[in-house]
Parts: C-alpha cells; structure tokens; sequence
C-alpha cells in the first residue's frame, strides 16, 4: 500500500486557560490516502477544527507527529522551519465556514493574492486567477468586491484561492454550514468534482452528516477530542457501532420507534421475529417478500424500509416481521445471507426500551 | 458690511491678519502644530498599535515581553495630562529642537501626546480584522508583511482612516493647550488674545475657526472612510 498523503500519530492538543487544561484533541491516529473524501463528523467543540487545523499547522499540537505529503511537520515538540512551513502550506488548501475573503480585494486579487510567492510572473499569476475563477464558474464576477456575492458565490471564490496553488490537499472547515441546502449541494458536488479530476485529497470537517453521506468515501466519528470510529463510508453507515455515531446517523432511529409501538400496543403476538436487512445497490433484483412467502412459508411484513444513498452507492434497509415456522424463519434467513442481503435480528425486549429511551 | 463687521467684532479687527499677531498666523500655526504631531504622532502611534496587535496573545507574533512592554508605554503616556506633558518633556523637547518655547517646540510634546491615544485606536480597528481572515491568509503562505500590508493595514483601512479622524480632532483640541509654552494657534489667540484681554469677540471668531478646522477634517475623513469600504453595510 502507498504511503498515507496525510499521516497524524498521537496528536494532541491542549488549550492552557488560567487554571485549567482543555484537552481539545486526545491521541488522535489518523491515515488519509490519496484521493480520499474524508469525512470528520461529530458535534460542536468535539475537535475537529482544531483537529483539521494541526495538518497545516494553523494550531501546533501539544504532542504527536505530523506528516503530510511525506514531510515532517511536526513531531513532538520540533516544528517544521517557518520559510518551509509557508511553502508547504501552499500545498494544502482550507476553505472555512465564513469564507474568510478579503473583503477590500476584488474576487480576482483575492485568489491572486494566494499565488504572490509562486514563481508566476504578475500576468500569468492574473491568467490563472481567471482560470481558476472560470473552473469555479465565476468567472465574470473577477472584479467584484466578496460582499457583492451570495454566500455560495463567496465560497466558491475561497474555493478557487485554496486551489491556486495546486494544492493536494483541501481542508474543508465546515465550509458548507453557514449555506442553504441548495449551495450546500452545489459547493459538495463541486468539492466531489474536483476531487475527481484533480485527485484533490479532502478533509471534509462538518457536523451535517447528509454532506459526508453526499461525498465522501470514509469517514471518523470524533467526541471529546477522541476519534470514536473511523473507516469507509458504507462500514460506518451499516455497522455504528457506537452509540454516538448511531445517533449522529439517526441510525434505526424510525424503525424502532415503530417496533416498539407495535408490540406496545398489543396487536403483535410473540411468535413474530423481526428483522433488520441491509443490502448495497443492485445486488437485491429478486422480490424478497415474495420469495419468503411462495418457497419458505414465511410471511413477511414490511414495518419502515428506507432507501439511502452513501455517494453513488444505493442502500437499502427493511425492517420486517417474519412469521412461520421457526425452521422456516432460519432457512429464510439464510437464503436472505446468501443473497448479500445482511439480516439482523432485533431483540424485541431490548430495542423496546431503547426506543422509548429515545421517545423521550 | 465691513463697517458692521469692524463694529461687531473691533478686537479683531484690530489683530489684522498678517504679522505676529494677526489670524493668518494663529491659522498657520495651528495646521503647522497639527500636521507635523499628525505625521510623527501618527506613524509612532501606527506602529505601537501594529504592535500591540502582532504581539499579544494568540497574535501573530504572540510574546509576551513585547506586548507588555508596547501595552506600558502607551499606558504610560495617556496618564499624563497633557498640559503637564508640556512641561514635564521639555528637557527632551531641548534636545530634540533645540529650544523649549516656540511652535515648533510644541510639535514634539504634541506628537507624544497624541501617539498614545492613536495608538489604541489603532489597535480597536486592527482587532477588528476577523481572525478567520489572518487564518486564511496563513493557509495559502501569506509572510509576515502580507500579513500587514494586506491583511491588517488593507482590511481596516476604512477603519484606520475613521480612527485618524477622530485622532486628528482630538489633536486640533491639543494645540489650543501649546499655547502655554508660548507656540500661539487659534487657541491661544482665544484665550491670550481673548479672553484674557475681555475682548470676547475674538474668542468666538477664534472658536469658529477652530469648528470649521474640526468639520472639515470630519467631513473628509468620513468621506474617504466610505470611499475605502467595500464591507457589507
């Protein structure tokens, strides 16, 4: 496997306020390939900026060891030189919630102003500003000032100047939350975009989950300065396996609430077994509750089901009740495995009193 | 008309305009007394506030020493009143021009006196500037004079030129003092001339004088500060 474009090991960081230490970010381990969307999700002050901020070295870590595109940042208590930190920065973009535009600088001069130390001589530094504002589709805003534009056209401005120096990385600081839906999707797909073409390694820190399901390819749930769990897009979404993350994802949230007012309420009787099924796009062509009832004898009943798209990837989940004879239930259940549709039984009592946790 | 005027107003008339008393001057001396203190006070009150800014905590250039050290003197010099500054000073004011009393003497208690006031609003516009900025600026390579230059001085500039203003009219109420180390103005001619002679209508002329000096400075400065603003509304 290639070496990791951005590479942090035990970072830490603690924030000294008169007496007392806030540890921001706790032993933080974390690989980020090349060409990943990277999701870091979790609630306000769990420590992603500062964690997205120890990458460029915005925010020294108080320990750890820093290593992007193959250069020591930071390891321990020895930083990177300043004149070398400057240039490597250049390599890494960052795009922020409030855009952080000049706001006396045209839209042009902005962008520029990232590629004052490239080697470019002014006319083509100009040249490339433009083109940059074409690839971001602003092109005929150059000579406007950021508060003639709306949010998402600010954005997209911050977009081009991270990019300007042909960065391999983007850091993306909840550059989506302070935009309406609409923008939110246009500046995501556009990150996706260039993602794409340009092999753009992005961080995407955001506590909107539907942005890291829209783009990204993995994902780290972090609480209290700690990464909770990490790893692909789908694992995550399919398999929480933290409670934090289960809610953050809304996971079951639906299905469970009605399980449990369905056996509340006394019309459902013992010998029904419920099921969860997951299964990835196109990979279900049968029509399974058919299939269940003609070849098994089980009748199926179709509780919540939800169709859901991880990026490109359709994902399905069925909540429902089987009932049959028991023999029947596991072969039906079985054929469902051999199928590539994930079954999980749910524990009724157990459920039960977590949805009416979470009802209340 | 001239008649009326020369009845209404007989001291001063008397003063006439030219000579060492005359209101030409008192003028004079009173744009001499506030531009030169406005040029020196002015970039050693731009530097103290860049400095207060730059160094304190969470600056970017964050020491501590240095802050205190920019954050003392300006202290310092605000809690000398300014009429005692005159005095109190005028063995360097010797040293510097070469004489105590004078106008030119009092450019150099002028400038100190002024300094420390901008220097604090200096540093309340250029506080001013969204942190997220520097931050983005950072993050593209920006050095440090990009930092200043474009960042700092460019983004608060509309700021800077509405701080200069008010800075500039607190200067024009300073001269009115130097007339006390004998450095005349429109200032002293109110009172010397003025009011210690009972000769009232030269106070109010000497006063008028002084308002449209302040409006005039005030008119500009907003306009320019309007001129430079590009910030949403």
């Amino acid at each position: 496997m290639t070496e990791p474009i951005i590479k942090l090991e035990d970072v830490n960081v603690t924030f000294q306020q008169k007496n007392q230490t806030l540890p921001a970010v706790q032993h933080v381990n974390l690989d980020i390939n090349q060409g990943d969307i990277y999701g870091i999700v979790g609630y306000s002050g769990a420590g992603k900026s500062t964690l997205s901020r120890t990458i460029n070295l915005l925010q020294n870590p108080t320990s750890g060891k820093v290593t992007v595109n193959g250069r020591v940042f930071f390891d321990q208590k020895v930083t990177i030189k300043a004149k070398e930190l400057r240039q490597e920065r250049q390599k890494i973009g960052m795009i922020f919630q409030h855009f952080n535009l000049l706001n006396e600088q045209t839209v042009i001069q902005n962008v520029a102003f990232a590629l004052k130390h490239s080697k470019l001589k002014e006319k083509e530094i100009t040249a490339k500003a433009k083109e940059l504002l074409d690839l971001v589709g602003l092109g005929e805003y150059a000579n406007s000032y950021a508060a003639q534009l709306s949010g998402g056209q600010q954005q997209r401005v911050a977009i081009a100047r991270a990019l300007a120096n042909d960065p391999k990385i983007l850091i993306s600081d909840e550059s989506t939350s302070a935009l309406d839906p609409q923008n939110t999707n246009q500046i995501l797909d556009l990150l996706k975009d260039l993602n794409k073409r340009l092999n753009l390694t992005v961080i995407l820190i955001t506590h909107e989950i539907d942005a890291v399901k829209r783009i990204a390819n993995k994902v780290a749930v972090m609480d209290h300065g700690q990464i909770i769990e990490k790893g692909s897009l789908i694992d995550v979404f399919i398999h929480p396996k933290q409670e934090l993350t289960q809610k953050l994802i809304g996971f079951n949230d639906g299905p469970l609430k009605a399980i449990g007012l369905l056996t509340k309420s006394g019309e459902r009787t013992q010998d029904e077994t419920f099921v969860k099924l997951t299964y990835t796009g196109g990979e279900v062509n049968e029509p399974i509750v058919v299939k269940l009832y003609k070849d098994f004898s089980v009748a199926a009943n179709i509780i919540y089901s939800n169709v859901d798209f991880l990026g490109d990837q359709l994902i399905g989940t069925l909540f429902i009740s089987l009932q049959g004879d028991d023999a029947n239930i596991r072969s039906s259940i079985a054929y469902l495995n051999s199928h590539n549709v994930t079954v999980e039984e749910i524990q009724q009592g157990k459920k039960q009193n977590e949805s009416e946790a979470e009802a209340v | 008309m001239t008649t009326w005027f020369a009845h209404t107003f007989p001291n001063v008339v008397y003063l006439g305009w030219g000579g060492s008393d005359g209101w030409e001057t008192a003028i004079i001396q009173t744009l001499y007394m506030t531009f030169w203190p406005a040029i020196f006070g002015g970039i050693l009150g731009l530097l103290f506030g860049l400095g207060l800014v730059l160094t304190e905590d969470g600056g970017v250039l964050e020491n501590h020493a240095s802050f205190t050290f920019f954050d003392k003197v300006v202290s310092l010099f605000r809690a000398v009143p300014f009429i005692i500054l005159l005095a109190f000073i005028a063995p360097v004011t010797q040293k510097i021009v070469g004489t105590q009393i004078g106008t030119t003497a009092a450019l150099v208690p002028l400038s100190l006196g002024v300094f420390p006031f901008f220097a604090r609003q200096v540093q309340v516009a250029l506080k001013g500037v969204d942190k997220g900025v520097i931050e983005a600026a950072q993050s593209v390579g920006a050095t440090l004079s990009d930092l200043i230059f474009t960042v700092y001085l460019r983004e608060a500039r509309s700021e800077l030129i509405r701080v200069s203003t008010v800075t500039l009219i607190s200067l024009v109420g300073l001269t009115a003092m130097a007339g006390a180390i004998g450095a005349g103005g429109l200032g002293n001619m109110a009172i010397a001339y003025g009011y210690n002679r009972f000769a009232n209508d030269t106070t109010l002329i000497a006063t008028l004088l002084v308002l449209v000096l302040v409006l005039i400075i005030q008119f500009s400065g907003d306009f320019l500060a309007k001129v430079f603003n590009h910030k949403a509304a």
